[in-house]
């Protein structure tokens, strides 16, 4: 007969069962003098009780948060970083944090062009053209920048030291003007300083061309945020963002969804494009608007060209999307001074994986790769111009 | 001998299970409504940061005028009808203001050289980072 029984009956008929499993036969007796309350009371405890809290602590279980999003920003490199880390508990995340803080920190005091530090000494020393011992932090910079450099055929070239300094970009504040005189510009650019003026012997360098003056501006935040992606994997962090100022690394995702990014309108308000990045990629802009000054009515941009030496013009912002964020931060420069013109072949010789550029004019320029992936907020833009596509060199 | 049964119990009392099984569905019910109608509608807020620190929490639907004080001074940030922009900050390049009214969840301003910034949070923000 038990088998007969649906299984909805042992559950609403405990007391039914608990006569069955003591192998003696439920008589009339037990269904109508036997109070369904009072045979099940010995059983609540037992039986009923731990099936409403399984139920219950699944119910408050699936409020109570997994690990999200954790998110800590902080002022370092000249800059605010912002650090977004999914799926590892708060505590562990703010340690590592932590850890990413003083890479960054040490890395802005080594590396700055002109404070006292490893970058700076080597500054000194340089125009004298004798060979002398570098900083250990300082020579993968120049190993691969100088690499960079040249595939964007020097337009990305951090040996321009002493012209940004002129331009007065090299402090911390925006220069007031006016603009440096043409002369003292045109010496700089005569003298035509590269990094392949620089001999790396070891750990020994020295300068052939005294007028070398290394400012890695336009460089070193892609490196500091590839180191922070590298020391987040060591630490086993699959799913994070770094931002540093606005140039960003992602890796893995954001959950069950891929992390969404958007994109600054260079010109006017608020956000131009959205793009979704899963896996690992870096997105970096160069823009007009970043650091500039105003001087009699005239608008002049930190993004120097290095063989005019003046402020590189027909561009708004450049977006290059790549792997490696030194390359992209390298690559955002180069096509920046390259211009409407340009920035496709040095975008194929460096290598990079997509390019979104805004002309002056407004029109905007992409790689036909990025068609599917890059969604334009509000109002489309009202010209795009789509490229080749980049075939992969290397 | 189930109709019986059923008979039997139908309409009689309460029993201690059903009282269970009541405030159970009593507790998701509250549950459900406090997750997806008491709060507002994204339940977005603005977290204000000052040199790099926590500086306050604003309700991005409450309209106010907030004076922040940054390291070189007071920036004015303004919140009305669910978006925020800076009214007034002491540098140079005024970029902060330039960035004109934030409304996604995730959008950010900051003024650098006051160490003053703001920026929308929300459970499902729309962009997890800025890029510019």
């Amino acid at each position: 007969m038990s088998k007969l029984l649906p299984a909805t009956f042992w559950f609403t008929e405990p007391w039914f069962a608990k006569r069955w499993f003591a192998k003696s036969w439920p008589t009339k007796r037990h269904f109508i003098k036997q109070c369904p309350v009072d045979a099940m009371r010995p059983i609540i405890p037992r039986v009923i009780k731990p099936f409403f809290i399984v139920i219950l602590a699944l119910l408050l279980g699936s409020c109570s948060k997994s690990p999200g999003a954790y998110h800590e920003q902080f002022l370092e490199f000249g800059t605010l970083v912002d650090v977004k880390i999914w799926g590892v508990n708060e505590d562990k995340a703010r340690q590592i944090v932590a850890v990413i803080a003083d890479d960054f920190a040490f890395m802005h005091q080594a590396w700055h062009a002109w404070k006292p530090g490893s970058l700076g000494r080597v500054n000194q020393l340089l125009p004298s053209g004798e060979k002398f011992t570098v900083g250990p932090s300082i020579i993968p910079l120049i190993k691969r920048s100088a690499k960079l450099s040249k595939s964007s055929g020097y337009r990305f070239n951090p040996a321009i030291g002493r012209l940004v300094r002129l331009w007065g970009f090299a402090d911390d504040a925006p220069p007031q003007g006016p603009p440096p005189t043409e002369k003292a510009i045109k010496e700089i650019v005569a003298l035509n300083p590269t990094m392949d003026d620089l001999i790396l012997n070891d750990i020994q360098l020295k300068s052939i061309n005294p007028a070398v003056h290394l400012d890695f501006g336009g460089f070193a935040k892609g490196v500091a945020v590839d180191m922070a992606i590298a020391h987040l994997q060591e630490l086993g962090i699959e799913n994070a963002i770094v931002n540093a100022g606005g140039d960003l690394r992602a890796i893995g995702q954001h959950g069950e969804r891929a992390w969404r990014v958007g994109i600054r309108n260079p010109r006017g308000e608020g956000i131009l494009a959205a793009v979704d990045v899963q896996g690992d990629e870096s997105i970096f802009t160069s823009g007009d608007y970043e650091r500039f000054f105003e001087y009699e009515g005239k608008r002049y941009h930190h993004i120097l060209d290095p063989h005019t030496g003046y402020p590189a013009q027909g561009v708004a912002s450049v977006t290059i999307f790549d792997t490696k964020a030194d390359r992209a931060d390298a690559a955002a420069t180069a096509l920046f001074i390259a211009g409407v013109d340009d920035w496709h072949q040095v975008a194929q010789s460096m290598g990079v994986t997509g390019v979104m550029l805004v002309a002056s004019d407004g029109a905007i320029h992409m790689t036909p790769n990025l068609k599917n992936r890059v969604y334009f907020e509000n109002q489309p833009p009202n010209q795009i111009i789509w490229s080749k596509p980049l075939s992969i060199a290397q | 001998m189930i109709n019986r049964l059923s008979e039997r119990y139908l309409g009689e009392k309460l029993f201690t299970g059903d009282l269970v099984i009541l405030l159970a569905a009593l507790i998701v019910l509250v549950m459900l409504y406090l997750q997806y109608w008491h709060s507002n509608a994204n339940g977005e807020q603005v977290v204000v940061m000052v040199s790099g620190k926590f500086w306050s929490n604003l309700d991005l639907y409450e309209d106010q005028v907030i004076e922040i004080p940054g390291k070189l001074g007071i920036s004015i940030v303004s919140i009305s009808n669910g978006k925020i922009r800076f009214r007034s900050s002491p540098c140079s390049t005024k970029q902060c203001i330039h960035q004109g009214w934030l409304h996604q969840g995730g959008e950010f301003a900051a003024c650098l050289p006051n160490e003053v910034s703001v920026q929308i949070v929300g459970p499902d923000p729309r962009f997890d980072s800025i890029n510019f």
